[in-house]
């Protein structure tokens, strides 16, 4: 259980969004939405800051490095947990049904294959919340919506609380069970897919 | 790699061989006194430099996501050149003999340049960073031109004969000197092996999993200021080993993964400054080593820049990315 309570996020001393409260429940698929440079990366950031033993962050644009491995990939994401003896990350890969790359060098990967790769890097680390940074920029339609699948099985079979940001609120809001969408006055909605309109009413 | 590894230990152990007859305008073996005194010195002042600098190389080609960076090009064997130059010509002579008291002067020029890279690093992108060390390298060398000027005769000889560099002429507490400063370098840089594989993906993404870019980095310039300093203290400002021969490990044992790359860079580095040592001493009159390097890894470079993976926006190798 995730529970921020009275939380501000912004730059320097410039306020973005005032006096978040929410929770994050057990095996939820929560959408964080509003527009660039609203404070999305900087909510994500504060709570995996605020909750570093429960939650793994995944950044938004990790370059697809040539010389790496998929589990070589996953390996670097054991940093501070010592050399990672293989189980956890043989277990990411399986969860993605990604075991078919763990050789192959990251670069080679889809766009698709990568981003899976990159949820793996957060699961990898036995996370019981998983933070991303919008999973979905520079996918086509089609991975779009493989990775917003995934992210649905992975909150509903393994009771992976899921906390994703993304700007396809079309085809990720349905599939969220709630919605933090910040709008572009700085206030902030919170509730199902219909909170989209309240927020922004121009789309 | 468990192949790639022995080929390239025995390719250097046939170089250094080579090496050890090439000299007096041919390949020779001289007699006792010339061949310790001078040839063993020469060899191993050549491995024990390609190492440090290769390593020196593959740590800030990581750090700065740069295929081009290395200490020559980034400014630090400038900034370690321009303390040379001011303990042997501002000071005088006197100083020179002191090999103490130069490697002290470089590695201080070194490490300020090194920390003056790593403060402008977080503002600017890799390529801008590049620029910014080549015009600080040009920066460092006009400053070392003008104190040509107040210098003596005797003091700028010895100045323009360190700057054309050379591995020849080292005696055994130098070697020893650059040996302390490699095995020192390349124990920091085997433990923070793992840090530099996690940097490459970008500081937000180290932080994410629980490294320190900070620790990274200052332990990184640390590594190779030292390195850089004492190999440019006794053998001039060499360039190229350490942009090359990273590239060079990464091919070979097909990987970027640092715990690696660091040990096959070693080797090619040695390799290299081997190769480049061979053929400035061949010849009736030595060539400087900086010239020969220049020869052997400039087209090296080039291929590398021609390389597809070498293009920032294919997202592939170690490409300048912010």
């Amino acid at each position: 259980m995730i529970t921020l309570s009275g939380i501000s996020i912004g730059y320097g001393s410039r306020t973005l969004v005032k006096d978040i409260s929410f929770t994050l429940a057990p095996g939820e698929l929560v959408l964080l939405c509003g527009p660039n440079g609203s404070g999305k990366s900087s909510l994500l950031r504060e709570i995996a800051k605020r909750f570093r033993s429960e939650c793994a962050m995944v950044p938004t644009r990790i370059p697809k490095l040539k010389g790496f491995t998929a589990r070589d990939f996953l390996r670097n994401s054991l940093f501070d947990r010592g050399y990672g003896r293989g189980e956890g990350i043989d277990q990411s890969l399986q969860t993605l049904g990604l075991e078919h790359l763990a050789q192959r060098d990251i670069s080679t990967l889809s766009d698709g294959e990568f981003q899976k790769l990159c949820i793996a890097s957060g699961l990898v680390r036995k996370p019981s919340c998983l933070l991303l940074d919008e999973p979905t920029a520079f996918l086509d339609a089609e991975n779009r919506v493989l990775v917003v699948d995934c992210l649905q099985r992975l909150s509903r079979e393994q009771g992976l609380t899921i906390l994703f940001s993304s700007h396809d609120l079309h085809e990720s809001a349905p599939r969220a069970d709630w919605v933090f969408a910040i709008a572009p006055d700085g206030t902030f909605h919170i509730g199902g897919s219909e909170v989209i309109k309240k927020a922004f009413p121009n789309i | 790699m468990k192949r790639t590894l022995p080929i390239i230990a025995v390719a250097v152990l046939v170089l250094a061989g080579a090496d050890l007859l090439a000299g007096g305008g041919g390949f020779s073996l001289p007699e006792g006194v010339l061949l310790w005194k001078l040839r063993v010195p020469r060899v191993l002042t050549a491995i024990l430099a390609g190492c440090a600098l290769s390593l020196s190389g593959a740590q800030m080609q990581a750090l700065f996501r740069n295929p081009l960076a290395d200490p020559h090009i980034m400014g630090v064997s400038g900034g370690a050149a321009l303390g040379a130059a001011l303990a042997s010509l501002a000071v005088g002579t006197g100083l020179w003999i002191s090999g103490v008291s130069m490697v002290a002067a470089a590695f201080a020029a070194a490490f300020l340049t090194a920390l003056l890279l790593v403060a402008v690093s977080s503002r600017v992108s890799g390529n801008t960073l590049l620029i910014f060390g080549v015009l600080l390298g040009f920066v460092f060398s006009a400053a070392a031109s003008i104190l040509q000027f107040t210098a003596r005769e005797e003091s700028l000889k010895l100045f323009y004969s360190w700057m054309a560099g050379s591995f020849a002429g080292t005696r055994y507490l130098e070697i020893i000197i650059i040996w302390a400063a490699l095995v020192a370098g390349s124990v920091m840089a085997l433990v923070n092996a793992r840090g530099l594989d996690v940097i490459l993906f970008g500081e937000e993404y180290a932080t994410m999993v629980g490294a320190s870019p900070k620790n990274i980095r200052t332990l990184s310039m640390i590594s190779a200021s030292l390195m850089t300093a004492a190999v440019t203290a006794f053998c001039g400002p060499v360039g190229f080993v350490g942009i090359v021969a990273p590239h060079l490990a990464r091919r070979a044992c097909a990987s970027s993964v640092h715990a690696r790359v660091l040990p096959v860079s070693c080797l090619c580095g040695a390799g290299l400054a081997l190769a480049a040592d061979i053929l400035a001493n061949v010849w009736a009159i030595p060539l400087p080593v900086g010239s020969t390097l220049a020869l052997v890894g400039i087209p090296m470079i080039i291929a590398i820049l021609l390389e597809p993976s070498c293009h920032p926006e294919r997202s592939r190798g170690i490409s300048s990315q912010k």
